[in-house]
């Protein structure tokens, strides 16, 4: 008797299959991790089994819970004043070619800078407060919104523009009423990979600039080697990353229903 | 407003008649006060404001006022409603016509060049073997509703509106057509366009001493081979393009920019997809911040008229290309604007649909009657339309030639298409296009060569 493994269109057509091909990837990748973990150092690959119990620890004990609440304070506070900004700017720069000539090189230096690189100027700027924490985040989540933001002005339809004008649209009508709306699909691409760097800006302000959260926890076991429990902590950064970008795309189809066929 | 009575020599049943018709009144009503009959019909033989027949009991009269929103063929106006064929479709019509919300108009000529109506047709020496215009097919009617104006669109007008002689349809419509205002006047517009691509500077003259006149009320078509400019013209005139020289003028004031005076029907539709088919409509509206009971009146009026009202929560994407251009149509309407600017608008929409449009669009022009300037490459939708026809020529655009269409009204109810004067001003115009199109072929075919 012979196993007929399915085709890849097959695969990719039908959906059990596909959640299959999903579990057996998933745990095939485990079993490695566990067996590894097992068979080697504990401290440089803890099995997967024993970060779990680590996590659960954390989870209970209260201690991620305890990270969790000023790193996500400190996520919603620079990733705000991030969209914020790059909306009034990437409308001023989307429509106005001078602030393009003028203020574009700037902002694109500025873009091209690792924030990591710029920690100790910050740290002399701001010290170890939230301020400076938070323009970490803020950078991070500022650009990628920028440069969709940008894009997204640029893409407005001229058609629509004229039709707005013809009917009697002021500069405000057109911003709210055609170019707004025609950049939402944009923005939402803006918010998705801003939301993912502000995670990462978040872990990187926490981690140099100390003092708490999330990163703090990753820094304290790092600093210790308690592996387990450090890998537990760091899982919970693509974790976030993944499910706010994730709730982000569901918001998308209900600000924007006329984009549901 | 002042009622002014017209005299109306009437033929019926042989015995000639006098009658005294109030400016303020349908003939109808008069007819049924003064002689005391209630079988009273009318049905309209060429067209709106054309020449209409008057049946009483069944029986042709002559020397005849008739409504002009019930000159439609089909549409028989009697003591008991509005019928259409035959059947009651509306006894609150009937409301409206005694209530005199229908304005009058004047409907010349009885027994006109082509006999009698199309539904009680009869033989008579004159009009035997003179079929230059069939009769066509009855349609569907959708009556226009009154419409909220200061001046009224038609008013019965004593001396002008009563005859009792025969008149050509062409000669008459040619002398309405003298006597009314210009509306918008272009005055030797130039407009350039410049502009720098991957370093190579392009400089391209698209029009060219454009001189112009749009009179009042009138369908004028503008045609001309792609390239001529005539989306420009329809720009400039819509406030959405500036020119060089030359004046534009709507009623001696000149075009400085977009106004509520004018309307666009775009040929891409125009509309906001992240907008319902009704905001889409209140659009306009909104932006001339209308009180909030008044665009919904507005809103559902259109859309009741371009027959989507069903259709108000759905999103554009959601309706086919003829949809989405009622809409557009709806929008343009919307704001009751004087002129209507119609840049291509049918020109994707496919063939069959297309055509429906072109006659809803008569239907709804018949009713409103604002200035429309008609944007297209098709001939037989410029020639089917229009008044006036203008042909451009190939860049630069300068006017070629005005053609004057003479063709009856309302073009739905004739066979137009296969007049004989269609096709002669469709030859004319082919004859003006040819020689452009084929230079532009040759040319776009030279600049395949040079590019390999």
């Amino acid at each position: 008797m012979s196993i007929r493994v399915p085709s890849a269109t097959q695969i990719n057509n039908d959906p059990r299959l596909r959640s299959i091909a999903h579990a057996v990837v998933f745990i095939a990748f485990l079993a490695t991790w566990e067996i590894y973990g097992r068979l080697g150092n504990s401290v440089i690959l803890p099995p997967f089994s024993q970060v779990i119990t680590a996590f659960w620890d954390l989870l209970t004990s209260g201690r991620l819970f305890e990270a969790l609440l000023p790193s996500l304070r400190l996520l919603a506070l620079g990733f705000a004043s991030g969209i914020a900004a790059a909306m009034v700017v990437g409308i001023l720069i989307g429509r106005s070619r001078l602030a393009d000539l003028t203020i574009g090189p700037y902002l694109a230096a500025l873009y091209a800078t690792p924030s990591v690189a710029l920690v100790p100027l910050i740290l002399v700027w701001f010290g170890f407060g939230t301020t400076g924490k938070v323009f970490v985040v803020f950078q991070s989540a500022f650009f990628p919104m920028l440069y969709n933001v940008v894009t997204g002005v640029r893409a407005t339809p001229s058609d629509l523009m004229d039709v707005a004008k013809s009917f009697g649209a002021r500069r405000w009508d057109s911003l709210t009423q055609v170019i707004l709306p025609s950049m939402v699909p944009f923005i939402f691409v803006g918010l998705q990979l801003s939301i993912g760097r502000s995670v990462v800006g978040m872990a990187v302000a926490e981690v140099y600039l100390r003092l708490g959260g999330i990163g703090g926890l990753i820094n304290a076991f790092g600093s210790r080697f308690i592996t387990d429990y450090l890998i537990a902590s760091i899982l919970v950064l693509p974790a976030l990353g993944l499910g706010l970008s994730k709730f982000v795309g569901l918001m998308e189809r209900r600000v924007a229903p006329w984009k549901v066929v | 407003m002042s009622e002014e009575k017209v005299t109306v020599k009437l033929t019926i049943n042989g015995e000639e008649r006098t009658l005294g018709v109030s400016s303020n009144e349908t003939l109808v009503a008069s007819l049924r006060r003064e002689l005391g009959l209630t079988s009273v019909r009318t049905t309209c033989d060429i067209g709106i404001c054309g020449a209409c027949t008057v049946l009483l009991d069944g029986l042709p009269v002559s020397g005849c006022l008739v409504l002009t929103s019930l000159c439609d063929g089909r549409s028989i106006l009697t003591s008991e409603g509005l019928l259409e064929d035959g059947r009651i479709v509306d006894p609150v019509q009937q409301a409206f016509v005694e209530n005199s919300a229908f304005q009058c108009s004047y409907c010349i000529s009885c027994n006109g060049p082509n006999g009698p109506s199309t539904l009680e047709r009869q033989s008579s020496p004159d009009n035997q073997g003179d079929s230059r215009i069939p009769c066509g097919q009855p349609l569907s009617v959708r009556i226009p509703p009154p419409r909220d104006r200061s001046s009224p669109i038609c008013r019965l007008k004593p001396g002008e509106g009563v005859t009792t002689t025969m008149h050509s349809q062409t000669a008459e419509r040619t002398e309405h057509a003298e006597t009314s205002q210009t509306k918008i006047r272009i005055d030797g517009v130039n407009k350039h366009f410049e502009w720098t691509s991957s370093g190579v500077h392009h400089h391209v003259h698209a029009l060219q001493d454009i001189d112009l006149e749009i009179r009042e009320g009138e369908f004028l078509a503008v045609i001309g081979p792609s390239g001529c400019g005539k989306t420009t013209l329809l720009r400039i005139i819509g406030g959405l393009e500036t020119h060089e020289s030359g004046v534009v003028q709507i009623d001696d004031a000149r075009v400085t920019g977009p106004g509520p005076d004018r309307s666009i029907v775009f040929q891409t539709f125009g509309l906001f997809p992240w907008k319902t088919v009704y905001d889409n409509v209140a659009f306009p509206l909104k932006m001339r911040n209308l009180p909030k009971d008044e665009i919904r009146e507005r809103c559902e009026h259109y859309l009741e008229m371009v027959g989507l009202s069903r259709f108000p929560q759905s999103y554009p994407h959601q309706l086919s290309g003829g949809m989405q251009q009622r809409v557009g149509l709806a929008r343009a309407l919307a704001t009751d604007p004087e002129i209507l600017l119609m840049d291509e608008p049918f020109g994707a929409i496919d063939a069959q649909t297309r055509e429906l449009m072109q006659e809803e669009l008569m239907r709804i022009w018949a009713g409103s009657r604002n200035t429309v300037m008609f944007i297209t490459h098709d001939l037989d939708e410029a020639v089917y339309l229009a008044d006036r026809i203008v042909v451009l020529t190939r860049g630069p655009g300068r006017v070629r030639q005005i053609i004057d269409v003479n063709l009856p009204r309302p073009r739905w109810e004739y066979d137009v298409r296969s007049h004989e004067r269609f096709a002669e001003v469709r030859r004319a115009i082919w004859d003006m296009l040819r020689g452009d199109l084929i230079e532009e072929e040759r040319e776009a075919g030279m600049n395949v060569n040079s590019g390999t």
